[in-house]
C-alpha cells in the first residue's frame, strides 16, 4: 500500500512560551485507510489534523502529504489533496446559493466550467441533499448544512478527507449519510480521517483508531483492539461500550464492541 | 491571540480604581494628540510600556502590541512620503528627492512622532483591558453615570473583540482549506475573499447575539428598574493622588503647548 500521510516526530506549540500541544507524534497512514482519532478534549486531535493541510506547521518534525512536506507548502496548494470539513458548518458557508457555495472550492482550484457543474452535481448526489441549486444555504436545516459543507469539500475531489466532529448535533439520518459517504470514499481508494467523540460511530465505521492523550499517541490499533482495552479506556476517560462491559462481566474472552457483534456471539452460543 | 483579555496579576496598576485608569488613558491619549515632537511621543509610548512592566504584564502587552507594529510602520511610510504636501510648512533640509517624492528631515521626524503616536493611542486601551476586568469596567462606567444597560453593552462588546478574532481565525482556516488564496488574489477577486470571511462571521455573530439575548432574558436581565452591585468601587488615597498628578501633567502639557513647545515645526 502507498503511504499517503507520514507524520515524523512532530512537536508543536502555538507560541514559544506556551506548553507543547503535540509531543513527538509519529504516524503513517496508507492510501484508502479509514482512521479515527479519539481522545479527551484538549488532547491535540484538532491540532494534529490541522497539520495535514498546512493550517499549522510543525514546530519540530515533518508532515509529508502525498510526498509533499507541508513546511514549504501553503494550505491552498494542498487543498486539492486534502479536504477538511470543519466542526461548525456556519464557519464556512457564505455564498448566496448552494451552487455558488459548492463551486467555490472547484473554482479556486481552477476547474473548467463543465467540470465545476459535474463536481457540484456529483457531490450533491453523494450527500443526498435534494435541494435546488439556487436554494439559499441559510434556509437549510442544521443537518442539511452539515451535508452541504461535506459536499463543498467532496466537489474538490481530494485524496484525503478530514472530518472534524462531523456528527456532533446531527440527527441519525445525517450521521448515517455522512458515514456512508466516508465508507464509499474509502472503497474508492480515498483516505478518510475522522476526529470524533462518538465512539459507537467510530467502532462501526473505522478500520483503525488512534488514541491521543496529552499531545501523544498512546495507542494505535483496530477498533476491536482499542475498545476492548479497558485499562487504556479508563486512562483516557472513555466509557467502554455497554456490550463490551457486559461481555467482560460474563467472563467472555472474545469481547464484542458492537450490538451486532454481541448478537452474533449469542447466536453462536444458542446453536452450539 | 487575545487582544483585550484580562491578565490576572497582583500589581499596583491592577488595584487602581478603573475610573483612574480611564482618566489616565484619556490624559495620555490627549497628550499624544496635543504634541508632535518625536521625543515626547517616544516618552509617552515608553511610559505606557513602563506601566505594563509595573503591572507585571509586559510579556502579554508586548505580544498584543506586535500586530500594531505594521500599522505604525505604515504611518511612518505615509507621513515620510506625504508630509511635505502639508500646507502649513515648507520643505527643509532635503535628504532624498526622486520625481514627486521628496523626503526632508522634518518629514522623517514627524513620521517618527506619528508612528509613536499611533502606538501610544493603540497601547493605552490594550493596557487598560489587560489590567481591568470587564465587571470593573461596567461598574466604572455606571459610576460615571452611564446607564447600566449601556455600560453592560459597552463592556460586553469589548469582550467580544477576542471572540470575533477567534471566530475569524476558524473561518479563515475553513476557507483556506477550500483553496482560498488570501494573499495573492487580484483586486477583482479580493472582494470575494472578504465576503467569504465576513459573511460567515456576521452570521456567527448574529446567532451568538440571539443566544446571548435569550440567555440574558432567561436570567432576568433588566427585570428590576434599579440594581445593586456585589462589589462596590471605592477611590482610595493613592487613586486620588494619581488623579491629582494626572490633572497636573495634563495642565502642564496644555500650557507648554500653548507656549508653542513640544512641536517640531
Amino acid at each position: 500500500m502507498q503511504k499517503i500521510i507520514e507524520i515524523r516526530d512532530v512537536w508543536f506549540r502555538y507560541q514559544k512560551e506556551l506548553p507543547w500541544v503535540l509531543k513527538g507524534i509519529s504516524i503513517e497512514i496508507e492510501k484508502g485507510e479509514s482512521v479515527a482519532i479519539i481522545g479527551q478534549n484538549g488532547c491535540g486531535k484538532t491540532t494534529l489534523v490541522k497539520h495535514l493541510n498546512a493550517l499549522l506547521k510543525p514546530t519540530k518534525g515533518d508532515v509529508i502529504i502525498n510526498g509533499i512536506n507541508t513546511k514549504g507548502t501553503e494550505t491552498w496548494e494542498l487543498a486539492k489533496f486534502v479536504g477538511h470539513v470543519f466542526q461548525y458548518p456556519d464557519s464556512q458557508i457564505f455564498a448566496d446559493t448552494i451552487f455558488n457555495e459548492i463551486s467555490f472550492g472547484p473554482k479556486n482550484l481552477g476547474f473548467a466550467t463543465n467540470d465545476i457543474q459535474k463536481a457540484v452535481d456529483s457531490s450533491l448526489a453523494k450527500v443526498k441533499l435534494k435541494k435546488s441549486l439556487d436554494t439559499r444555504p441559510e434556509s437549510l436545516s442544521t443537518g442539511e448544512k452539515e451535508r452541504l459543507v461535506v459536499a463543498d469539500i467532496l466537489a474538490m475531489m481530494p485524496e484525503i478527507l478530514i472530518l472534524d466532529e462531523p456528527t456532533t448535533g446531527q440527527d441519525y439520518s445525517t450521521c448515517t449519510t455522512i458515514m456512508e459517504i466516508t465508507k464509499e470514499l474509502v472503497r474508492s481508494g480515498k483516505t478518510v480521517i475522522i476526529v470524533s467523540h462518538d465512539m459507537e460511530l467510530i467502532a462501526q465505521w473505522s478500520d483503525r483508531v488512534v488514541v491521543m492523550s496529552e499531545g501523544m499517541i498512546v495507542k494505535d490499533g483496530t477498533p476491536a483492539e482499542i475498545f476492548t482495552d479497558f485499562r487504556l479506556l479508563q486512562s483516557v476517560e472513555i466509557d467502554p461500550f455497554q456490550v463490551s462491559s457486559l461481555a467482560r462481566l460474563l467472563g467472555i474472552t472474545e469481547i464484542p464492541i458492537t450490538v451486532d457483534g454481541m448478537a452474533e456471539l449469542l447466536r453462536k452460543w444458542k446453536f452450539s | 491571540m487575545k487582544l483585550v483579555e484580562y491578565v490576572k496579576r497582583d500589581s499596583m496598576i491592577h488595584r487602581l480604581d478603573p475610573r483612574v485608569k480611564i482618566a489616565s488613558g484619556v490624559v495620555v491619549s490627549l497628550l499624544a494628540l496635543t504634541f508632535n515632537h518625536p521625543l515626547i511621543m517616544m516618552l509617552l509610548f515608553f511610559s505606557v510600556v513602563l506601566l505594563s512592566f509595573m503591572a507585571k504584564i509586559q510579556k502579554e502587552f508586548l505580544s498584543r502590541m506586535s500586530p500594531m507594529v505594521p500599522v505604525a510602520v505604515s504611518a511612518f511610510i505615509l507621513w515620510t512620503l506625504f508630509f511635505r504636501f502639508s500646507e502649513s510648512r515648507t520643505v527643509q533640509g532635503v535628504l532624498f528627492h526622486y520625481g514627486f517624492i521628496t523626503i526632508d528631515r522634518i518629514s522623517i521626524l514627524y513620521a517618527i512622532a506619528m508612528s509613536f503616536r499611533v502606538l501610544t493611542i493603540l497601547g493605552v486601551p490594550l493596557l487598560f483591558f489587560a489590567t481591568t476586568t470587564f465587571y470593573a469596567l461596567t461598574l466604572a462606567l455606571v459610576r460615571l453615570r452611564i446607564p447600566y444597560i449601556a455600560a453592560f453593552i459597552v463592556a460586553l462588546s469589548l469582550r467580544f473583540i477576542d471572540y470575533g478574532l477567534e471566530e475569524m481565525n476558524v473561518i479563515k482556516d475553513a476557507q483556506v482549506s477550500r483553496g482560498l488564496k488570501l494573499k495573492t488574489r487580484t483586486m477583482i477577486e479580493r472582494p470575494q475573499n472578504i465576503i467569504a470571511l465576513l459573511k460567515p462571521l456576521m452570521e456567527r455573530f448574529m446567532r451568538f447575539q440571539e443566544y446571548l439575548a435569550i440567555s440574558m432574558d432567561l436570567r432576568a436581565f433588566g427585570a428590576l428598574p434599579t440594581r445593586t452591585f456585589y462589589f462596590e468601587l471605592r477611590m482610595r488615597k493613592q487613586d486620588y493622588a494619581i488623579l491629582i498628578v494626572l490633572v497636573a501633567i495634563f495642565l502642564a502639557g496644555f500650557l507648554l503647548r500653548l507656549e508653542g513647545l513640544g512641536t517640531i515645526y
